[in-house]
């Protein structure tokens, strides 16, 4: 179907015309980029009702490679997070930016096309070319609207997920290869490489190659270190965009390559993949508790909530994939909704110490208020989304790794404190700071989220359905291995 | 030779009168307008003639030249560099520039024939000849402003510095014809290989290394390219090493089976050192000129690895990858010296090369500054330009013969070669430190930049246009 294609085109050139846009009428670029976000958000709705659908073109015979897309209910999913997320960056950086308005919304809308490429891509070339390009405009909102630390965070940010692309690289080539030598015919087309059997040894070092660029992504430790940098160093939009979906995407690419195409060196590698998954979990969560800086606080909070992940995602088992995938819409809303916050107390008092904040209870009881809501998800409260997430993810590891599972179990009291001891220094105590509460634009976007929030949290089935053909595939290869 | 041989050799025959009119015009009425349209105008229906007959199987033109589809691709290559050069030299000169037109443009031509000789040559003295006319064309180019003392020291190192290595390819053909008897490169290399013929085919291609610059015959690159002015750079970077490579290649292929073992060990050594020594030594460099000459270094690097592979087995990918390659190299290295050409003067002691001088190119000139940072990301091998697909191809083969130490050296090489072109994009899009003064009008020359960066851009989102046909254009498989 063609007009799968548009939801890679149309926000490059909504992109291009909100510049165009701002460079005439200073302010219309927020405009354009907002109204053909949600026109696209709806859009890809409508895609969604109509079913799976696909698209394949030829596109590189030399090497067979074809630009082929899949829209399934997984990619459903990410695709309309994505764009709800993208609205929510424009939303908190309305009047945050203030040099090169126009070239700002560009990179934002070339950053979501990317994304949104990169899960609907069903070919591995164009899978790869995607993930390198989404990183080019996110490298840019770092580095020119970040702030104080910002190029070395985008230098260090844009190497570390680059270098790892690399060995992933070499992995699609070597697998298409595998696949010429097998049938004799290059392919680089997911579905066709599943059917490939593989020798125990090449298996282990193509999934090594794929997982090292996932876990840099994801991020775990411990290849975790660009991750505080960028988060805190990015404009909200770009923290907002980066915890909310980026993160996401190394989940994805585990989901959907690592898993099916490798089940046999997957299942062989779970015990360290879950055990780096374990330490991450401990590592971010201690990490935060030490952090005086709000954005990094959350940012390491982020490591140990994709540690969950990771955790549920190699347990292979049916109700941790069920709170994998949880996991990933909770916490891409809920860090989003932390991140913006940190923007909007930045935006008020130009610091992120918590130091230097303190007693915002008394002058800022919404946003107050607010930062409560979303530090409770953050720790996972239950009635919200990242409590059935966590919780099935648990109960699901628990049957196969008990060990690692309980450990894990552990850290969910250091993320209560961690929680709490944010919330804490920032808005209770002696007052430090006089601060403007929310105001209206603020207060109608903190609630959406609330409401997602929350909206997830009671009806956790609408994600589970729409994502349980994916999973219900990853079990179907499962049991052929591990009867 | 009969008429069909003439017929065949007309791009040079063009190139060359051309090169007779200038000297006249330059004799009777010196214009520099005018001398750069009449090159301009050669190179150009070179480029058409060479089109209108593009050869599908290879015809011998007397005993010295060959014609023949993979030696026409890159004669193709090496006009788009002349023609490059020749419309950047217009605004890089100026109006009133203290040097005269003419003798460049001149040079120029004598150049390109040089490098279309060399890619069509069969035979050593062919070889000689056309190797010796375009690297002493080129030296004078490379000192044109006789008033900057770095351009002069850069020039003379690179007199010497050739003449030994011209003397080392020479002294290594002797030998051969020692032991073969035979000077026709393909005859040479048939006969059983003694030691002293394999020695001599070493001292060949170390000949050849040397104006590839690859690792350890790299010293004397970063001074020239740093001494010259930046057009006479670009040339230096992008016409001689196609052309050369050209051979190298040509040569690489006819080695006889018992030594191919040796050579893939000193091949891939070489390689491998390249890579990762042009690749760390540009790191800390501040500036470009020098940065590039590193760079060009790693990426001879990267193309050699498919010569190591032309010795192992599927000769149609390795010739596809190695075009493709430099194809991508050349559009790169064309784009970015023409952003450079297009900020510096040719009267000044010095061109703009500093990283500090080009901080905030994208707000003062954002269409130029975004040529360079597309180029940049090409040489870095990101996708959807036109260096990915040549990384892709490379990465293949080296993949397929599991090459796995090249593969290991070309990863370390990418990763520490992001670091410095992310160094330089990140100098363009800081706050802006003082203004860059641009060429004015020279709307032909930033046409063309813009034709070749749209090319750039084509080529790595549709890969296909070219690659697919690739295959046909070189007539092989």
């Amino acid at each position: 179907m063609v007009a799968l294609s548009f939801l890679i085109w149309l926000p490059l050139l909504c992109g291009a015309l909100a510049w165009f846009a701002e460079k005439k009428v200073q302010g219309s670029g927020n405009w354009v980029t907002l109204v053909s976000l949600t026109a696209i958000l709806l859009f890809s709705l409508y895609l969604g009702v109509l079913g799976t659908s696909s698209l394949s073109w030829d596109w590189f015979a030399r090497f067979n490679i074809h630009f082929a897309l899949l829209y399934d209910g997984l990619a459903l999913l990410l695709v309309v997070m994505t764009l709800a997320l993208a609205i929510l960056a424009v939303a908190v950086s309305w009047r945050e930016i203030e040099q090169q308005r126009g070239f700002f919304h560009f990179n934002l809308m070339f950053s979501v096309a990317g994304i949104i490429g990169v899960f609907l891509a069903a070919d591995l070339f164009l899978f790869f070319l995607f993930w390198e390009v989404m990183l080019l405009p996110m490298t840019a909102l770092i580095l020119i609207w970040g702030h104080e630390n910002r190029r070395y965070a985008a230098i260090k940010f844009f190497i570390f997920t680059q270098a790892s692309s690399l060995l992933m690289l070499v992995a699609i080539i070597a697998l298409a290869l595998q696949h010429q030598s097998q049938t004799g015919q290059l392919s680089f087309n997911i579905v066709q490489l599943q059917g490939l059997s593989l020798s125990s040894n090449l298996e282990f070092w193509l999934m090594l190659g794929f997982f090292i660029a996932f876990a840099v992504k994801l991020p775990m430790v411990p290849l975790h270190s660009w991750l505080p940098d960028a988060h805190t160093q990015a404009p909200t939009a770009g923290s907002v965009l980066l915890a909310g979906i980026l993160l996401k995407t190394g989940a994805y690419g585990l989901i959907r390559i690592v898993l099916p195409l490798f089940p046999q060196a997957t299942m062989d590698f779970a015990p360290v993949a879950v055990s780096l998954g374990v330490i991450s979990i401990i590592y971010g969560a201690l990490m935060a508790y030490s952090q005086t800086d709000f954005k990094r606080l959350v940012a390491y909070s982020s490591i140990s909530h994709m540690g969950f992940v990771l955790l549920a995602l190699f347990s292979w088992h049916e109700v941790a994939l069920q709170g994998a995938i949880l996991t990933i819409v909770a916490h891409g809303i809920s860090s989003a909704a932390l991140f913006s916050m940190a923007g909007i107390i930045q935006h008020r008092i130009h610091s992120r110490e918590l130091a230097n904040m303190g007693g915002m209870w008394a002058s800022a009881p919404k946003m107050a208020t607010f930062t409560l809501i979303f530090v409770m998800a953050g720790i996972g409260m239950p009635g919200m989304a990242n409590f059935n997430g966590e919780l099935l993810i648990l109960l699901g590891s628990y049957q196969v790794f008990p060990v690692q599972t309980i450990i894990a179990a552990l850290a969910i009291i250091g993320s209560a404190v961690y929680g709490l001891h944010l919330f804490q220094r920032a808005f209770q105590g002696p007052a430090n700071t006089e601060v403007a509460d929310l105001h209206m634009r603020e207060v109608v976007y903190t609630s959406l989220l609330v409401v997602a929030l929350l909206y997830f949290g009671l009806q956790p089935h609408l994600v589970l359905d729409l994502s349980s053909d994916s999973l219900s595939e990853l079990l179907n290869i499962a049991q052929e291995l591990r009867p | 030779m009969s008429i069909q041989e003439l017929w065949l050799l007309l791009p040079v025959l063009i190139v060359s009168a051309g090169i007779l009119v200038l000297m006249l015009q330059a004799a009777w009425q010196r214009n520099n307008m005018f001398a750069q349209a009449l090159t301009l105008l050669t190179l150009v229906l070179a480029l058409v003639a060479l089109i209108r007959q593009y050869p599908t199987d290879s015809t011998a033109i007397t005993l010295l030249f060959e014609y023949e589809p993979i030696g026409a691709f890159f004669s193709l290559m090496l006009l788009m560099v002349g023609i490059s050069v020749a419309l950047l030299q217009g605004p890089y000169m100026g109006k009133n520039s203290r040097e005269v037109a003419e003798e460049f443009y001149m040079l120029l031509l004598l150049s390109c024939l040089g490098a279309l000789f060399l890619v069509m040559s069969r035979h050593v003295a062919a070889v000689i000849l056309s190797i010796e006319l375009m690297s002493l064309s080129m030296l004078a180019m490379l000192a044109y402003n006789r008033e900057r003392k770095l351009a002069l020291e850069g020039a003379m190192k690179y007199l010497l510095l050739s003449g030994a290595a011209t003397s080392v390819l020479l002294m290594g053909f002797a030998l051969l014809y020692a032991t073969s008897g035979q000077l026709l490169l393909v005859d040479m290399l048939q006969s059983p290989m003694s030691l002293a013929a394999k020695g001599g085919f070493v001292l060949v291609l170390a000949g050849l290394a040397f104006k590839l610059s690859l690792v350890p015959l790299h010293f004397w690159t970063p001074d020239v390219y740093q001494g010259a002015p930046v057009n006479s750079t670009l040339l230096l970077t992008s016409l001689s090493k196609a052309a050369v490579f050209a051979l190298f290649i040509k040569l690489v292929l006819l080695v006889p089976p018992e030594f191919e073992a040796d050579m893939v060990r000193m091949l891939s050594w070489m390689a491998i050192a390249s890579m990762l020594l042009g690749n760390w030594l540009a790191l800390q460099q501040r500036s470009l000129k020098r940065l590039m000459a590193y760079s060009a270094i790693a990426h001879m690097g990267y193309v050699l690895v498919a010569g190591v592979i032309a010795m192992g087995i599927d000769h149609s990918l390795v010739l596809e990858g190695a075009s493709y390659y430099l194809l991508a190299y050349l559009v790169a290295s064309i784009l970015i010296f023409a952003v450079l050409t297009l900020v510096s003067k040719l009267d000044d002691q010095q061109d703009l090369d500093d990283l500090s001088q080009l901080q905030g190119l994208f707000w003062q000139h954002p269409w130029l500054a975004s040529v360079m940072t597309l180029a940049f990301l090409s040489l870095a091998g990101m996708p959807i330009t036109i260096g990915f697909i040549g990384k892709f191809y490379l990465l293949t083969l080296a993949i397929k013969l599991s090459a796995w130490w090249l593969v290991a050296a070309m990863l370390i090489g990418s990763a520490v070669g992001l670091y410095y072109y992310l160094r330089v994009i990140f100098t363009l899009f800081s706050p802006i430190q003082g203004a860059i003064s641009l060429a004015p009008r020279a709307y032909l020359s930033k046409l063309w930049i813009g034709i070749i960066a749209a090319g750039l851009l084509l080529l790595g989102i549709l890969p296909g246009l070219l690659g697919d046909e690739l295959r046909s254009i070189l007539a092989i498989g």
